[in-house]
């Protein structure tokens, strides 16, 4: 082994991802070679600092005041799981959260034209329309609860009345038709903010029709 | 010709140990922190996360009283991580801020199978590299890696000289770098696990990790 294939697998050495071959030989080099072993020293030392940072460090100011501002408006959403609010469902509202993810789909649709295709279960294909990682990861979210709804409200539709389940499968095409459309959009204009907190509520409005209905079904 | 002082066998780095660094990093993460000056006692009289349950489960409910004793307890955390991912102060304080909008907006997507501040880690990680991606298309914003003034002063939980030093030094890597280097080598992420995260080839995050660690090893004169 050279020096330049030692130094080159010196990263993966001190972190331990080589294989056991790997590592035998470049321990083998670092036995016979003064300067790799110099540079191996010296990775560690770095490293043995870096594991000494402080876990903690409080910001200059209070950064609370601030955050209960934004967050005053703002209830949190409705838990998936353990406690929950109590909802007043009423086909009134629902078609007025249809009526908002209209005018949504409408805003979305002056950006760009739809992309993307909705499963079933709300998943989506994520290459066509984004990389980024944390849209991805929320989009897997909403996804993820998505689905558990949808299983939840197959289980229990048989309680609803027809015109009920009738006028929810509208609001849920609708709001699928909106999210593709600000999917698209977020295609076109990747760094708007406005279109990720837009995909973000609509998901959500989607979220809150399924756990509305979900619970007047177990209700009745 | 064997070189002198102890040699590579003095330490053998157990397969996986990046991942064990993380587990123990994720386990120093989600402990509560102790009290300043004080011990942590050896026996508790009730489960600490009895009262984080309690106070999410308030927070969900709308009670901003409860998060904000959740926030207390977790900013310093959240606030060093961003510190680190942004090289900046007061951009450090900005995505620490949006983190916890973001948290007590997603509050209903936490299910209490890990502590909260697990929970916290990843979205804090989402909120900066968003952010980071977010500047990088804005040509015009300032670089703002000069700004080393926020480790002039030592903060709450101060560490030696030689950490404010290597908090410089790693202010003053690129934004590439220095995130790959602060995913990896401070908080134990794999590299495929950032390559994940970050969007960019595991090949690539390597490269940027090798990078960071030369450019720091020049600062630091190590």
């Amino acid at each position: 082994m050279t020096c330049e294939e030692a130094k080159e697998r010196l990263d993966d050495y001190v972190d331990g991802t080589l294989t056991e071959a790997e590592l035998h030989e470049v321990e083998i080099h670092l036995a016979g070679c003064a300067g790799c072993a110099e540079e191996e020293r010296g990775l560690r030392a770095l490293l043995a600092r870096v594991a000494e940072v402080p876990r903690e460090m409080s910001p200059s100011r209070d950064l609370w005041p601030g955050i209960a501002e934004r967050i005053a408006a703002v209830r949190p959403r409705p838990a998936t799981h353990g406690p929950r609010r109590i909802w007043s469902w009423s086909p009134a509202l629902l078609a007025a959260a249809a009526a908002v993810l209209v005018a949504l789909g409408g805003l979305a649709r002056v950006w760009s034209p739809a992309t993307g295709r909705e499963t079933p279960t709300g998943a989506v294909h994520e290459a066509a329309w984004t990389t980024d990682p944390a849209l991805l990861a929320a989009e897997r979210e909403y996804a993820r609860a998505t689905a558990q709804l949808m299983a939840a409200l197959e289980t229990q539709k048989a309680t609803l009345p027809p015109e009920t389940m009738a006028a929810v499968e509208k609001d849920l095409i609708t709001i699928d038709a909106a999210l593709r459309q600000v999917r698209g959009a977020i295609r076109q204009d990747p760094a708007n903010p406005q279109l990720s907190h837009m995909l973000a509520s609509t998901h959500q409005k989607k979220l809150d029709v399924l756990q509305r209905v979900v619970r007047l079904s177990t209700q009745t | 010709m064997p070189r002198s002082g102890p040699g590579p066998w003095a330490f053998k780095p157990p397969s996986g140990l990046r991942h064990l660094i993380r587990v123990l990093r994720t386990a120093v993460w989600s402990e509560p922190a102790a009290p300043l000056g004080g011990v942590i006692p050896l026996v508790n009289e009730e489960d600490p996360r009895a009262e984080e349950r309690r106070l999410v489960s308030r927070a969900q409910a709308g009670d901003m009283a409860a998060f904000e004793e959740l926030y207390r307890r977790n900013v310093g955390r959240v606030y060093a991580l961003c510190m680190r991912m942004a090289g900046d102060a007061s951009l450090a304080e900005e995505l620490a801020q949006d983190v916890f909008v973001r948290a007590w907006e997603r509050l209903g997507t936490f299910r209490g199978e890990s502590a909260f501040s697990s929970w916290l880690h990843p979205l804090t990680v989402n909120v900066a590299l968003s952010e980071r991606r977010a500047r990088r298309r804005r040509v015009a914003r300032v670089m703002t890696t000069d700004d080393l003034t926020p480790f002039e002063k030592p903060t709450r939980t101060p560490g030696p000289e030689a950490s404010l030093d290597l908090e410089k030094a790693l202010a003053a890597l690129p934004p590439g770098a220095r995130s790959v280097f602060v995913l990896h080598d401070v908080e134990g992420y794999r590299h495929q696990e950032i390559a994940e995260m970050t969007g960019v080839a595991e090949g690539t995050s390597k490269a940027q990790l090798h990078r960071a660690r030369r450019m720091m090893r020049e600062t630091l004169g190590t």
